[in-house]
């Protein structure tokens, strides 16, 4: 991966005290072939569940999809089980810096 | 980088337990998770399915006065694909260092850390250096929005060009 630059825009929503729901849309795009110098650009999608289980202990699911629009670069997807566990009173929703596996999946579909 | 992990997560367990127990000016989360992955590509014309790996993620953000406060973030993930493993494996890590201001229920801010990327093909890995800003916006505790901008360089490049 050369450069890439990315930008996401989320929203969630509070259903209950225990159940939330997020969605995100987000675009990547920059130089990925380090040899070739090959540009390339890839939206991204993710929807994420989250239930409070017990206390200060969540369990979540998500599913994240990238799409290049071009066949020579292709198309991922991630769906993620797990546990979270928030500490110190204030959730810190939303704070995923980057989209990791659109971030990897681009370099790995892009460095051929 | 696995040193450093194990470090922080004491860290934070420490933090947790202390977090718990008390009020603090500080809060955060950890979280572990199973990622199953697919990607197409055309090359060979085939979908490498399933990736599977796992997810670590853990940040503490630090409040200061005038509603600012500092945080951190690291996290780690890998995927390896089921049929051959231990070849086609992707991992990354990220770690970044963010400040932020909070004006009611508005919230901006910046953050730069190092993304740190290796695949199967390549000798070493890849350092990349992110910066970023973010903004969010709360309304009436139900529905929260969060945007955020990025670039994502490799650092090596970056070291050249300076040097």
């Amino acid at each position: 991966m050369g450069r890439v630059n990315f930008g996401t825009v989320s929203a969630s929503y509070q259903v209950s005290d225990a159940l939330r729901l997020a969605a995100s849309l987000g675009a990547i795009g920059g130089k990925v072939g380090d040899d070739t110098g090959e540009t390339a650009t890839a939206r991204a999608y993710s929807l994420e569940a989250s239930y409070r289980v017990s206390g200060p202990v969540k369990v979540y699911a998500n599913v994240n999809c990238y799409n290049t629009g071009d066949a020579d670069w292709g198309n991922g997807r991630t769906i993620g089980l797990g546990l979270k566990v928030n500490f110190g009173g204030k959730s810190m929703a939303n704070g995923k810096v980057a989209d990791l596996d659109a971030l990897s999946n681009m370099r790995w579909g892009g460095d051929w | 980088m696995k040193t450093a992990l194990i470090t922080f997560g004491f860290a934070l367990g420490a933090m947790t337990g202390a977090a718990l127990a008390q009020d603090v000016p500080f809060s955060g989360y950890v979280s572990l998770g199973a990622v199953q992955s697919t990607n197409d590509n055309y090359e060979f014309e085939t979908n490498y399915n399933p990736w599977r790996g796992l997810d670590f993620g853990a940040a503490v953000s630090f409040d200061m006065s005038g509603g600012k406060s500092i945080d951190l973030e690291l996290r780690n993930f890998s995927q390896g694909d089921a049929y051959y493993s231990g070849y086609y494996v992707t991992s990354g890590q990220l770690a970044t260092a963010g400040y932020n201001v909070n004006n009611g229920a508005l919230g901006y801010g910046g953050f730069a850390g190092l993304y740190v990327s290796k695949d199967y093909y390549e000798e070493g890995a890849d350092n990349n250096l992110i910066l970023g800003g973010k903004l969010s916006y709360a309304m009436a505790d139900k529905v929260s929005l969060f945007a955020q901008v990025g670039d994502c360089r490799k650092l090596q490049a970056i070291m050249i060009w300076v040097g």
